[in-house]
């Protein structure tokens, strides 16, 4: 059957099986940034953007996104600038071996969208289902909580 | 987890062929959340229910109407519904899963699975009722949906409604796992509404994952009814919970075990509701 929606912002058609997940798509067509690290709900890192919410793309059915705009990491930057969630993961140190990031960064993404100045609670609680074994999650929290503070100043 | 045995796609046009389809064999999908962890030993067709208008969360007289594509994060985001029975329904979600699961299940998904779950004994401890389509629109209570057995026939859930609290009332949850992301070992839901006499003029003692699906202690509820909700009647309906809820063993728990925390979960709803009861 055929898929269409947009990727990062590009209208996109691909052929897919009846029964693929999201996941498995969005890596086929090269968006590699969209992790598989337990392809069952759990470790969050093959989160991406769907209409603007953060889910486990291995755990949605392709079919079903048929018209929906989908979100990945690599839609992130733009004109070879960094997004102010990538540079605050680079600069504060936020990541280690990087498999947990692309993921981290769309839940980001979802959370400060809906809430933009959200407090170390909220960035935690949201943060809960992405794993990561390297960092222990303080330096994704810190970074998450400066990028907000600059995309604040930046819409002021 | 893409699934193989999938042999087509369907995106119904309305509810009818939604349930013809159904009844036809195919696999009904909300979120997908259950659904693509589990490989059909056949192939079979996908349903997409998501097409369907069934989304939506609307207030009234009779309570919260909440149709069945609704996300279990558009729950917990909805204020209203959020701050109902003292907050029961949000405390709980936040316990299901993660953020980016709850913003893909669905309240009907969750509840035509029918089990493992935290979501039901709320809602049967709140006396929801749910609406299905089975070539007919139906609706009727969520304890008698699952009591006799009715999720196990072919249907599409279209929605549940929470009815109003009459206070003076209050409501309480609690689940006992490994982290909360983990399913339940077990959970309780209670639920006590208030006679003028300061009496209990209605009492849900709710047990779930016991692991059994949940369902109403009786016998706690009756001992309950008709009398002050004090520290020996609570204790009285904890002692009464552990040894009646149906408890078997199995790879989370010991049936002993869950006896065991039965009766702490149940003293410990009640006694944060007498805490809140004025
Ligand atoms: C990683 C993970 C963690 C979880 N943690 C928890 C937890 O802590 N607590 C908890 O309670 N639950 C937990 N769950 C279960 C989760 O809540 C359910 O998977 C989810 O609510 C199902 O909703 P869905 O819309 O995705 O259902 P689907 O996967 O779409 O469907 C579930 C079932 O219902 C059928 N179905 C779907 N919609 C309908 C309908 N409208 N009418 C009739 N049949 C229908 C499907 O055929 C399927 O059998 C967890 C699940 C995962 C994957
Ligand atoms: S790969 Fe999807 S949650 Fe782990
Ligand atoms: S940086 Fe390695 S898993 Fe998070």
């Amino acid at each position: 059957m055929n898929l269409r929606f947009t990727v990062d912002g590009v209208p996109t058609t691909v052929v897919i099986a009846a029964g693929e997940s999201l996941m498995d798509v969005l890596r086929r067509i090269g968006k590699t940034s969209v992790k598989n690290g337990c392809d069952r709900g759990d470790c969050g890192s093959c989160a991406v953007l769907v209409d603007g919410r953060a889910v486990n793309a291995c755990l949605v059915f392709a079919g079903q996104v048929d018209g929906t705009a989908v979100g990945t990491a690599e839609g992130l930057a733009h004109d070879g600038e960094l997004h102010p969630l990538q540079s605050a993961a680079v600069e504060g140190g936020a990541v280690q071996c990087g498999f947990c990031t692309p993921g981290m960064l769309m839940l980001a993404v979802d959370l400060l969208s809906r809430n933009p100045e959200p407090d170390e609670a909220e960035v935690r609680s949201a943060l809960s289902g992405s794993f990561c074994r390297c960092t222990g999650y303080v330096k994704p929290i810190e970074a998450i909580l400066a990028a907000a503070g600059t995309l604040l100043e930046r819409r002021s | 987890m893409s699934v193989v045995n999938v042999s087509g796609f369907i995106r119904p046009i309305d509810i009818a062929t939604a349930f013809v389809a159904v009844q036809q064999g195919s696999i009904p999908v909300s979120g997908g959340t259950d659904v693509i962890l589990h490989e059909p030993p056949a192939p079979v067709s996908l349903v997409d229910l998501t097409v369907l208008p069934l989304s939506g969360i609307s207030e009234s007289g009779d309570g919260f109407s909440i149709g069945a594509t609704t996300t279990l994060s558009e729950m917990l985001e909805h204020p209203r519904l959020a701050a109902h029975a003292d907050g029961v329904i949000a405390d709980m979600l936040r316990l299901v899963g993660s953020p980016l699961l709850r913003n893909r299940a669905t309240i009907g998904g969750h509840l035509a699975r029918g089990r493992l779950s935290d979501v039901i004994p709320v809602l049967l401890s709140l006396d929801a009722t749910i609406n299905w389509y089975d070539g007919s629109p139906r609706a009727g209570p969520l304890a008698d949906f699952y009591a006799s057995q009715t999720h196990r026939t072919p249907l599409i859930v279209t929605g549940i409604t929470i009815p109003p609290m009459h206070r003076p009332a209050a409501a309480a949850f609690r689940k006992f796992s490994r982290t909360h992301f983990d399913l339940a070992i077990l959970n309780c839901a209670c639920r006590i509404d208030i006679a003028d006499d300061g009496s209990v003029a209605a009492a849900r003692v709710v047990v779930g994952e016991t692991p059994a699906l949940a369902a109403s202690v009786t016998d706690a509820e009756v001992l309950l009814h008709g009398r002050p909700l004090d520290p020996a009647a609570i204790s009285s309906a904890a002692t009464i919970a552990a040894a009646e809820i149906p408890a078997r063993d199995d790879d989370r728990a010991t049936a002993e075990y869950r006896r065991a925390i039965a009766a702490v979960l149940v003293r410990r709803c009640l006694a944060e509701i007498a805490g809140r009861l004025p």
